[in-house]
């Protein structure tokens, strides 16, 4: 087994115990969530029946039962705190990843930079590591879908309610579309989008590691200086861009662009992992 | 084994004088096999270099041998055996005489002094000796 | 051979090695003093490229210092570099996972003279016991050369003599051992060489038994020079 893979495989170690508990904390939130709507529907239901003199069959007539996906829409904050949660925590975790290697007196750190192998391998692991991370937690939150809609018909009984199709699901909600996106042209977009933004986070604290107070400021330059590089096709005068281009050219602009900002990124990472960080 | 040294003198010069006071006292034997230098530098807690560095003196003085790949041995050599004495005897006097000098002692007293200690000496080493064993 | 060639390092804007060059031979013991804060540590990690140096060359064997060097070459940081949460064992996989120079039958010998039970866990450990392990993790490996940060500090006399004895025996014999101390009673009469820091400078190179042979000094007495003449 090479280095690279026995190096994902320990920041896995380290994390799985993290990742099971915001896998619990979000299938736990999300099923009471689910539950709680569905007695707070059939009981606004029950009292709007009541006050009319009318009969529930008559409600369900009249305004039909309350899809799963409409559920979620209603549950709101509820249901989606525990997404909120785990893009926080992972979002936190892409600093700590590194930071908690240079914690307490046995900074781990010194070993990780002796291991036998180019140093790239243990950025590249760390970068697998989150990507992983964050596949494994929306994957679940995929299979989560339909079995909680499982579990909203059964709490809630098929009087009221009625089973959203996965797709519905999706599609009726702009959180959910974004972590799950329709097309693999989405995907590849937002997903990518989402690798820049953790490459330019780990160049940011490799910068801190390397020249401390100077870095912080490097990196805090660092984020407008691509923000303005990748709106260059905007920012020429004459709004060249939405003139003269179509939709598409300036979307593989945009994606040049991207694959420069990350080569870059990528490239000082490196070099500072290899030649500048310091223990 | 355990020696007590001093930080002044080299270390490697410190285990060849130990060795011949071994010989002379007779504590080692004529063609007894010495041990290996990573066996000394153990039960000495020197550095295996500075075993190495007092073999190769010992070895230059004539003090061991080493035939083929059979073990380094003390020498049976008489002549230098008999010469290791003397030459302990003669550094010891010599260290004594050196700081004594100064002093101007008459030799009468002198020597009536250093029998007393001497015999004291001998005296607690027989009995520490004894009750020891 | 490592060589240390006019390294100078700047921490912002304090110079913390202005001009450093030695050399440290293998099979020698050599051993940097100076006081706290002289920039000991910082000459050991520079050799093990885990502090980039302003100016100057290190070399391993006449090599610049790269990954595979790694195999070849260690540090044993004055704290031991696991995590807390990890096992004795789990220390000892680890370091088998990674370095085609780890010595498994060496590790089991080191556990024992040193008596680590394999299922304590690192932040639970006792100095000295931490201590013992970290030497374990560097010592295992047939490595060519040892660098050792202040391997006493710090711990109960028993086992700075297990320690020191470890100075003595086979496991370091015949590989390079570079150590920091500020303090070198316990091990005066073990090591070869003395580099002598002071203000960023090496202010003196010596072999120890050059210097008790002709100049009838301990290596206290030339520090007792340097630092006071």
């Amino acid at each position: 087994m090479n280095r690279y893979l026995k190096l994902v495989h320990w920041e896995i170690m380290r994390f799985w115990k993290l990742l099971a508990a915001l896998a619990i904390v979000t299938i736990v939130l999300q099923c009471v969530g689910i539950i709680y709507e569905t007695q707070r529907y059939t009981s606004q239901v029950e009292d709007q029946v009541q006050m009319n003199n009318s009969t529930i069959t008559a409600f369900v007539q009249q305004n039909g039962k309350l899809s799963f996906s409409e559920a979620l829409e209603r549950a709101g904050l509820s249901f989606f705190a525990s997404i909120a949660l785990c893009i926080g925590g992972l979002a936190l975790y892409v600093f700590f990843i590194w930071y908690k290697e240079w914690f307490g007196k046995n900074m781990f750190i010194y070993r990780l930079l002796m291991i036998p192998t180019a140093r790239r391998n243990i950025y590249f692991a760390k970068l697998t590591a989150i990507l992983l991370f964050v596949l494994s937690l929306v994957a679940l939150q995929l299979v989560l879908l339909p079995l909680e809609n499982g579990l909203y018909l059964l709490v809630g009984g098929d009087v009221l309610f009625k089973s959203s199709s996965i797709v519905d699901l999706i599609a009726g909600n702009r959180i959910l579309m974004f972590l799950i996106p329709p097309t693999f042209a989405d995907f590849v977009i937002y997903y990518g989008f989402g690798a820049i933004v953790v490459l330019i986070a780990f160049t940011a604290v490799l910068l801190e590691r390397s020249y401390k107070l100077r870095g912080v400021l490097a990196a805090i330059l660092y984020l407008p200086a691509v923000a303005v590089f990748m709106m260059i096709p905007f920012l020429i005068p004459g709004n060249v861009t939405e003139t003269y281009l179509y939709p598409a050219e300036s979307f593989g602009i945009e994606i040049a662009l991207g694959v420069i900002v990350t080569a870059f990124t990528v490239w000082l990472g490196l070099h500072l992992i290899t030649k500048k960080v310091t223990v | 084994m355990e020696v007590k040294f001093n930080n002044r003198d080299p270390v490697y010069l410190q285990v060849v004088r130990h060795f011949k006071e071994e010989i002379a006292t007779g504590k080692i034997a004529k063609g007894q096999v010495i041990p290996s230098r990573r066996e000394l530098a153990g039960t000495l807690q020197i550095n295996p270099n500075t075993a190495q560095k007092a073999y190769k003196e010992m070895e230059e003085q004539g003090l061991i041998v080493t035939e083929g790949n059979s073990p380094s041995r003390i020498t049976t050599d008489e002549q230098v055996l008999q010469s290791i004495r003397g030459e302990l005897i003669a550094d010891a006097v010599d260290a004594f005489v050196a700081s004594i000098h100064n002093i101007h002692v008459p030799v009468d007293e002198l020597l009536a002094i250093v029998k007393h200690r001497i015999e004291d000496s001998y005296a607690k080493q027989t009995k520490e000796g004894s009750s020891h064993d | 051979m490592i060589e240390v060639k006019s390294i100078r390092k700047k921490y912002g804007r304090k110079a913390v090695l202005k001009d450093v060059s030695f050399t440290a031979e293998k099979g020698q013991i050599t051993c940097l003093i100076g006081i706290n804060g002289v920039g000991k540590s910082t000459v050991l990690k520079a050799i093990m490229g885990l502090t980039p140096v302003t100016d100057g060359t290190i070399l391993i064997d006449g090599k610049p210092l790269s990954s595979r060097v790694y195999e070849h070459i260690t540090f044993i940081p004055d704290a031991i570099s696991m995590p807390p949460g990890m096992t004795v064992d789990g220390c000892i996989q680890f370091m088998k996972d990674y370095y085609v120079s780890w010595n498994p039958k060496r590790a089991a010998e080191l556990a024992g003279f040193f008596k680590l039970s394999g299922s304590d866990r690192v932040g639970e450990l006792s100095k000295g016991n931490a201590a013992k392990l970290n030497l374990l993790l560097g010592l295992a490996l047939d490595v060519d050369y040892v660098l050792m940060d202040e391997p006493f500090s710090g711990i109960d006399m028993f086992s700075r003599e297990q320690i020191a004895s470890v100075f003595t025996s086979h496991l370091i014999e015949d590989r390079g051992v570079i150590i920091t101390t500020h303090e070198i009673n316990d091990i005066e009469h073990l090591i070869d060489k003395v580099i002598l820091l002071e203000n960023g400078l090496v202010r003196r190179e010596f072999d120890t038994e050059t210097v008790r042979q002709e100049e009838g000094k301990s290596v206290m007495d030339v520090m007792r020079e340097v630092y006071n003449g």
